[in-house]
């Protein structure tokens, strides 16, 4: 009789479908378990990578506002009165010099009156013609090999001097209720004759014959020439006195404090302090210990010593490891670093303990993942190798201007190792008891050994006092973990990532 | 608190006994999820493995509000499907002819076993038998089957009845007598 609804089969099929199950196979649990653990590592990994790039970016982010970012200066003295600002205004916004003779200036009477913003002190500088190089971006190296003369703005900010003080004898005047003659021109506005800072110098009063040059915008000029006549105007003991001193630029004081040493070898030696993180990802090199304990020459020594370092190889894999550390040091000149530090390392990593034919014991060394007794049947058999270590660093670095605002430092360190401890724990907490490895000491650890590496990286200053450096490198241990009678020899080598927070006190010159 | 509560709290603290007798309570009917999907053996283990490794880290996720097993079924489910999709050899059958319709007796229908679901469902295109898993086992709806495939729900729908006809017509040749089939 056919079924009426349909659903009844599908009911059935659902609920069949539904109870059926599998048995999984015997070592399913360890095989997951693994998985497990490789993801949490994986997970710490990136967590850990993640947090290093973000305080690389809150670093870069940090010094970009902070740093590099000009900040307005607060400045009442006026801009006349100190050569050094003169030019100030906005270094940032100058443009690419514009050759001195494209330079049209228009007639007088077309002058607008010389009614300026407080911005543009460097307008006066256009009534020059003698060459100027004012871009920011002209390395500072090239401004001090120039020849003395051919930038004049020491001469020009004299001249600016000059007029801002006769707009103040002016002003006085026109306080005291004197009209004020001025040549080829009617009295300016009444609101435009209200007392200025000094910086809106009247030209009229001081330059009468440039006073058409006021019109020019300052930040379309970079490259002036001044004519000769103009300069013995203003310039007493042009050219004789003046052009020897040189030209004072407002940039960066940090750039001028570096390129000041650049220019003048007198020596500096600053000391400065910092703390480390090291994050390394290493591998071993294993290989056969020739100045081993003569019993692995032995027949059964011989084969017991291959069956360990060809088991150790098949499971050499790359682990993760870390390190903290302070050091100190000493930069000379800003250009050479010697630094001597002192930490703490952390290496971890997994091996499977298997059982050889050959018995482990009496005259032969107890290796830390070989067993003379059946292996574990059940689990992984899985045990973790810790080993904790001090280390003595010594460093020298040498730091590299590449821009302004972006230093470099490569440099070669050593450190001593001093091993402290060493840990083998079964993973398998339930299968630790049945085997003489949980917390077990090594005693065949090397007590010293050394690391050679080899960094390169970038300087971030975070003010004046705190710099951030990004240390990626390598690193080869020439010594092994073990000692020298142990049957092999396990060295370390891979990568680091230093980064390191400093304080710098201040300098002795 | 019951067992599996006591468990789960273990769970979360990384306590290996516990996350073992989770699995060994839970392996057998995830197994049998990742079974009804995959093709192959091996792949259904592997799938299983990283569902349990799904369940294990996100148990934190799971708020008690429903059933435990359904909540890992799921997962087992979703990540069996990630791995189809992945491999990228679910492909549907736009055989446009119409299906015709296969009644079961009831007599028919005790005679149907769980193996024999289970064999004529391997012999299913892939694309039949995920739909069959989806709609009829899980209970997604043809919208959401629909999301999962990348499919549309119409497709969905027609898939699911020439799966179906396709899974009845395969057990009504298994429970037919011998004598029936050669006539």
């Amino acid at each position: 009789m056919p079924m009426e609804n349909n659903y009844d089969i599908d009911k059935h099929l659902a609920q069949s479908l539904r109870a059926f199950g599998v048995q999984p196979a015997s070592d399913s649990f360890q095989a997951m378990m693994e998985k497990l653990e490789h993801k949490r590592r994986r997970k710490r990994i990136v967590i850990l990578l993640c947090s290093g790039f973000g305080t690389l970016a809150a670093a870069l982010l940090s010094l970009f506002i902070f740093g590099w970012m000009p900040m307005p200066e607060k400045n009442n003295t006026p801009v006349g009165s100190n050569p050094q600002q003169a030019f100030r205004g906005q270094p940032s916004q100058l443009k690419p010099v514009v050759p001195s003779q494209q330079i049209e200036l228009p007639a007088g009477p077309e002058t607008p009156p010389a009614k300026k913003s407080h911005s543009e002190p460097a307008e006066k500088s256009q009534t020059l013609s003698q060459p100027i190089a004012l871009h920011p971006a002209t390395p500072a190296t090239e401004k001090l090999k120039t020849p003395p003369g051919t930038e004049i703005i020491q001469p020009l900010v004299t001249a600016i001097n000059e007029r801002g003080e006769n707009r103040h004898k002016t002003d006085d005047r026109k306080n005291q209720g004197e009209v004020l003659p001025i040549p080829g021109k009617n009295s300016l506005p009444a609101d435009e004759k209200k007392p200025n800072p000094p910086e809106h110098t009247n030209q009229q009063e001081a330059l009468p014959d440039v006073e058409h040059v006021n019109s020019l915008h300052a930040d379309s000029i970079t490259h002036i020439e001044l004519p000769p006549v103009f300069l013995e105007k203003i310039l007493p003991g042009f050219p004789d006195t003046t052009f020897n001193k040189e030209p004072v630029l407002s940039l960066n004081t940090q750039y001028m404090e570096d390129m000041a040493l650049l220019a003048n070898p007198a020596r500096s030696l600053q000391w400065m302090l910092g703390v480390s993180v090291e994050p390394q990802f290493s591998r071993f090199t294993l290989t056969e210990n020739k100045r081993r304990d003569a019993v692995y020459d032995t027949a059964g020594g011989k084969a017991l010593s291959q069956e360990y370092l060809q088991n150790k190889k098949q499971m050499n894999k790359p682990y993760f490891s870390y390190a903290f550390g302070i050091k100190g040091g000493m930069a000379l000149n800003d250009q050479w670093e010697l630094w001597l530090g002192i930490g703490m390392q952390k290496i971890q990593f997994y091996e499977r303990i298997y059982s050889s034919a050959f018995q482990s014991s009496n005259n032969y060394t107890t290796f830390p993942n070989m067993i003379a007794s059946a292996a574990p049947t059940s689990g992984s058999g899985e045990i973790k190798i810790t080993y904790n270590y001090r280390y003595y660093s010594a460093e020298i670095k040498r730091n590299i201007h590449v821009h302004p605002f972006f230093k470099m430092n490569i440099g070669v360190g050593v450190k001593v190792d001093q091993w402290s401890s060493a840990r083998v724990t079964m993973k398998q907490s339930q299968l630790s008891a049945a085997y003489f490895f949980d917390n077990q000491i090594l005693t065949n650890l090397s007590r010293w050994g050394c690391t050679l590496d080899l960094k390169a990286g970038a300087i971030y200053d975070l003010g004046k006092r705190w710099q951030f450096r990004v240390n990626p490198g390598i690193f080869y241990s020439p010594t092994s973990i073990f000692n020298r009678e142990y049957v092999i020899n396990q060295r370390s080598y891979g990568l680091e990532l230093e980064a390191l927070l400093i304080f710098k006190f201040a300098k002795f010159k | 608190m019951t067992d599996l509560d006591t468990i789960l709290k273990q769970c979360k603290k990384n306590n290996k006994y516990a996350q073992q007798t989770l699995y060994n309570w839970l392996a057998p009917k995830l197994l049998g999820v990742c079974v009804r999907y995959m093709k192959d053996r091996d792949e259904a283990e592997d799938v299983m493995q990283d569902a349990f490794v799904k369940i294990f880290t996100s148990l934190s996720a799971f708020k008690g509000t429903g059933s435990f097993e359904g909540w890992a079924r799921r997962i087992a489910a979703n990540t069996a499907l990630s791995a189809i999709r992945k491999k990228g050899n679910i492909y549907f059958e736009r055989d446009l002819q119409v299906v015709a319709n296969i009644e079961f007796a009831e007599e028919d229908e005790r005679s149907v076993s769980t193996e024999m679901i289970m064999a004529c469902i391997d012999d299913l295109p892939l694309g039949y038998r995920t739909i069959i898993n989806l709609y009829l086992v899980e209970e997604f709806s043809h919208q959401e089957i629909a999301d999962k495939l990348g499919i549309s729900p119409a497709t969905s729908r027609s898939q699911y009845a020439r799966a179906r006809q396709s899974l009845l017509k395969a057990l009504k040749l298994k429970t037919e007598p011998a004598g029936a089939k050669n006539a």
